[in-house]
């Protein structure tokens, strides 16, 4: 049997070629899809982590996922949750997501001397931090910006209609990819009393839990999240993430078996003669439909390696286009396009290896 | 084989009364009527008769790959008619070999393994299956195509492929070869060659054989021909 299939395959190369692609795109399609909300959301919350505070207050019902939501708090409530019980430090943010220089847009931080004060620690490459009592405006990017936007210290890039020194590039994967002044920031967006997230800093890690409750407790209007659950909650609070990945692999799987099902199909009308001989040989119905199965399996198996590889080499492109790209695949996802892929194909060979295995030998055999 | 032996070997294949109609719409059509035969393990048994007699019917009754409308077909004893479609595809495996007038190799595979392909299916599943490795090529070579054992079947000429053909029949040591014309597509030369085989078969091998054939000098190369017209055995001649 298996000589059999390993000769229909390389005698109907073309055939067997754009079968393989057809199962091996749809996987592609779903390992780098769920690969890069993967990547972006591990990526933020990982930045976010990295800051160094131990809480983040935001405005009640916004989305922990920053550049999704717009609402703002009084400044003044910044001075409210210093005074909190256990506090040590906070640090407002207001967040802009900006196009610079027309470039793709990346969130853009504001902030002030307190964000040290909360744990960041924001180490340069090159140039220096941002000088607080600078007139002029001043930008600190992460490596990654500057490598993408071919970005360096002493350039003059533009944002929000202005023109921005850079005069530091950091190390990428602390909070936002571009600093810059928070009083200037709110300045030219025209919201000068507002901060988009507080970052705290607790007296006590081992209260943090306490701290973020008593903080919802005595100041209303706000909500909390202790950095530690970031990452849980963040992927947890985009509940239309899971359906959207359920619903591209279940068209991935869809694509796999209509195109299998048609390339078998196409296959047993155009092989109805040798199935009317495998029977005059004695082929039984189940060996007919383990053939015409182990056939399209075997395609399928090739379209998931097939897939895996280009969904890596499709990474490895995108990447290098778009240096701020994050792409972070799966193991169980990879398992589960893989497992669909062969699905796919299973299924899809199911009906015509069904149909294969009904004929009339006699009427085979009689077949042109 | 003398005719003593003949008369003493047990029947390898026997028919009794078989009948097969096709319903073809408002009429139906009697392919084969009331058709007895007997054939004895060792005998060479051609088949002769004018085209749309019925032949190729009966030899596909005769192989279980259609099942008949009346009557019984006995394979070493054993009423094939009141098996299921898949017992009769078994007994098909295990006991019969057919050669059909088109070859009908695997375009895909080789000469040896369009023979061994037949050879995986005996083997498939069966526990006593007799999976000789080395037969398929064994039989390639007594049919002269010890050189071509590598060749598809585009590669090969119209006589090479029926001997593949033939090789692959009888690769699973079938009780009885049915061949249906094996000689119709082939040139005077290719089917002398064909005819030899057979002929070597039957008397070095004592293999049973029935043959259909429009052919006269395959007739006489026989030890029994049956004539048919309409469906009927109308004459039945022993050859030697």
């Amino acid at each position: 049997m298996p000589s059999l299939v390993r000769a229909n395959i390389f005698q109907r190369k073309t055939r067997a070629a754009i079968t393989i692609l057809a199962v091996a795109v749809p996987v592609t399609a779903v390992l780098l899809i769920v690969g890069l909300s993967n990547g972006t959301l591990a990526e933020l919350a990982d930045r976010m982590e990295s800051v160094g505070a131990d809480i983040i207050v935001q405005p009640a019902g916004s989305s922990r996922l920053l550049g999704l939501s717009s609402t703002t708090l009084r400044e003044a409530v910044v001075e409210v949750i210093q005074q909190v019980e256990g506090v040590q430090a906070v640090a407002p943010i207001y967040f802009w997501s900006a196009m610079v220089s027309g470039g793709a847009p990346v969130n853009a931080w504001g902030i002030d001397p307190r964000f040290e004060q909360v744990g960041a620690s924001l180490t340069y490459l090159d140039g220096r931090g941002l000088d607080w009592n600078s007139s002029e405006l001043e930008m600190v990017v992460d490596r990654r910006f500057a490598e993408a936007n071919n970005v360096s210290v002493g350039d003059n890039v533009d944002m929000l209609g202005a023109e921005w020194k850079v005069v530091g590039t950091a190390h990428a994967g602390i909070g936002a990819r571009i600093y810059v002044r928070l009083s200037r920031l709110r300045e030219l967006v025209g919201q000068p009393t507002r901060v988009h997230l507080i970052f705290v800093k607790a007296d006590r890690l081992d209260q943090t839990g306490e701290l973020s409750a008593r903080i919802e407790t005595e100041i209303p209007g706000v909500q909390t999240t202790v950095l530690e659950e970031y990452s849980t909650m963040v992927f947890e609070s985009i509940a239309g993430l899971n359906i959207f990945r359920a619903v591209l692999a279940g068209v991935a799987v869809s694509l796999s078996f209509l195109v299998i099902l048609l390339a078998m199909y196409t296959s047993i009308i155009e092989r109805t003669r040798e199935i009317g001989i495998l029977k005059a040989l004695g082929g039984s119905k189940l060996y007919i439909v383990l053939t015409i199965m182990q056939e399209s399996m075997l395609l399928s198996l090739l379209g998931v390696v097939g897939g895996y590889g280009l969904s890596r080499f499709s990474a490895a492109m995108l990447v290098a286009a778009y240096p701020t790209l994050m792409i972070q695949f799966s193991y169980p996802w990879t398992l589960a396009a893989s497992a669909l892929g062969m699905l796919g194909g299973i299924l899809g060979s199911f009906y015509p290896a069904i149909l294969a295995a009904g004929q009339d030998p006699v009427r085979a055999l009689r077949d042109e | 084989m003398t005719m003593e032996e003949m008369i003493d070997a047990k029947p390898v294949l026997q028919t009794v009364a078989l009948s097969k109609q096709y319903d073809m719409g408002k009429a139906v059509v009697e392919a084969v009527k009331n058709v007895d035969i007997t054939v004895r393990g060792g005998e060479f048994v051609t088949l002769m008769g004018p085209s749309g007699c019925g032949k190729s019917t009966l030899l596909y009754l005769l192989g279980g790959m259609v099942g008949p409308t009346g009557g019984e077909v006995r394979i070493d004893g054993e009423d094939i008619t009141k098996l299921t479609d898949s017992m009769r595809t078994l007994v098909r495996r295990d006991k019969i070999g057919f050669v059909f007038q088109r070859f009908n190799l695997f375009p895909t595979l080789s000469a040896l393994d369009n023979v061994k392909l037949a050879q995986a299916i005996q083997r498939w599943r069966n526990k006593s299956g007799r999976g000789d490795p080395h037969r398929a090529q064994q039989l390639l070579e007594r049919v002269g195509l010890e050189d071509k054992i590598d060749n598809k079947p585009y590669e090969m000429s119209t006589g090479e492929q029926q001997r593949v053909a033939i090789a692959r029949a009888l690769v699973n040591r079938p009780h009885i070869l049915l061949a249906d014309e094996p000689t119709g597509n082939l040139d005077t030369s290719n089917s002398e060659i064909v005819m030899e085989v057979f002929t070597s078969l039957n008397s070095e091998f004592g293999q049973t054989m029935m043959v259909i054939t429009h052919n006269p000098e395959v007739a006489q190369i026989a030890h029994r021909t049956i004539h048919m017209r309409d469906g009927m055995i109308v004459d039945e001649v022993d050859d030697q």
